[in-house]
């Protein structure tokens, strides 16, 4: 019943990016981002898959916007009205990993003043008990022009969670991601958890 | 997530009093259960969450939620354990949510997954928490309800209206 977490960038290329353009320029963009899709999924690649891979594309080769666009609030609460918009885990490369992002819906990210909650991010056991230890990951909205999702694979530190947003995605034609703020949390394999380059704990 | 009852006497009794009005507060129910509205959780207490359970079905334009804690991550205060998140929302995106935290002194009987017992009307859509060690304090259990105008009632009493109100 609810929408998924890329749903947003879906929603940037149709509405945004195409509508900016006119028909010749969406053609052109259409048949790049057919072939980045196709590139990217080995097969032929419909309209909607093609346009999200080709701003996943943009968004992988831009660089990083300037730091702390972030904030990681271990000891926050939340609302049962801000509960009610967490969505599902994260799927990541890393199957049966103890780090867990749980983002909040796409539109509907919790407000506080100029700050959205983008989601729970933590370290559980199996089954999960009273050690887990974590946050909540807020961004200001004025840096939500898009969501660029968030993704765990496993690395030489360890499992990584990126969450990335495009703050500045479009130069004047509309077309051009200028610079991705990204946000890692990182389990190392002794259980330290780091999140946006601050200790966190341990996980025992 | 079907309509589920319990098996046996105790199951028979929560059937038959599935349809029975909420509003009542029952004798000694308070000395088992207590229901937290409007409470807020840590990441500890979201990580032992279960997947959204509760009746399999929409209520004018709403449905009620259940997410159990899992056993061996429920929060505790003293005495008081708590079983689950119970909550009204709105149907799709969660627009609006109203519910809370249901904690218990006899959280040994409360198995995971089989926490309560649903029950859907064309009035109104419930989830009855009981087992045979609250039984006696509490013999028709304690009961969330979500009526057809949005009302959220945890143990007869309101918690608030899930808006908006999607009649017409």
């Amino acid at each position: 019943m609810r929408a998924g977490p890329n749903a947003w960038l879906a929603l940037l290329a149709s509405c945004g990016i195409l509508a900016a353009c006119g028909p010749a320029k969406e053609d052109r963009i259409v048949a790049e981002a057919k072939a980045h899709a196709k590139a990217w999924s080995g097969r032929q690649a419909t309209r909607d898959e093609a346009e999200r891979a080709a701003v996943f594309a943009a968004i992988d080769a831009a660089p990083d916007c300037a730091p702390d666009r972030f904030k990681f609030l271990p000891d926050d609460r939340l609302s049962i009205f801000e509960l009610g918009n967490l969505g599902e885990e994260l799927q990541g490369e890393v199957k049966n990993s103890r780090l867990i992002f749980l983002p909040f819906d796409y539109d509907l990210h919790p407000p506080r003043g100029e700050w959205g909650a983008l989601g729970v991010i933590y370290v559980r056991g199996d089954p999960p008990d009273r050690r887990t230890i974590g946050g909540v990951l807020w961004a200001r909205y004025a840096d939500f022009l898009s969501d660029g999702g968030g993704a765990i694979v496993k690395g030489p530190a360890g499992d990584v969670l990126t969450v990335q947003l495009a703050p500045d995605y479009a130069d004047r034609e509309g077309t051009k991601i200028i610079c991705v703020a990204r946000f890692r949390a990182i389990l190392s394999p002794d259980g330290t958890l780091t999140a946006g380059g601050k200790k966190i704990g341990v996980f025992h | 997530m079907g309509l589920r009852f319990t098996t046996g006497l105790l199951g028979a009794a929560i059937a038959a009093s599935a349809l029975s009005p909420a509003g009542a507060a029952f004798a000694g129910c308070a000395d088992v259960f207590r229901f937290e509205a409007n409470a807020r959780l840590g990441v500890v207490d979201i990580a032992g969450l279960r997947p959204s359970a509760g009746p399999d079905d929409i209520l004018a334009g709403r449905w009620l939620v259940v997410r159990e804690f899992r056993p061996t991550a429920r929060p505790t205060r003293g005495r008081w354990t708590a079983l689950a998140l119970v909550y009204g929302t709105t149907d799709g995106v969660a627009i609006d949510s109203i519910g809370g935290v249901l904690w218990t002194r006899k959280p040994e009987g409360f198995s995971e997954g089989r926490m309560a017992t649903y029950a859907k009307t064309a009035e109104f859509h419930e989830a009855r928490f009981s087992d045979a060690s609250t039984v006696a304090a509490c013999p028709q259990g304690f009961v969330v309800r979500l009526d057809k105008t949005g009302r959220v009632t945890a143990g007869g009493k309101s918690i608030g209206v899930v808006f908006p109100d999607p009649a017409p």
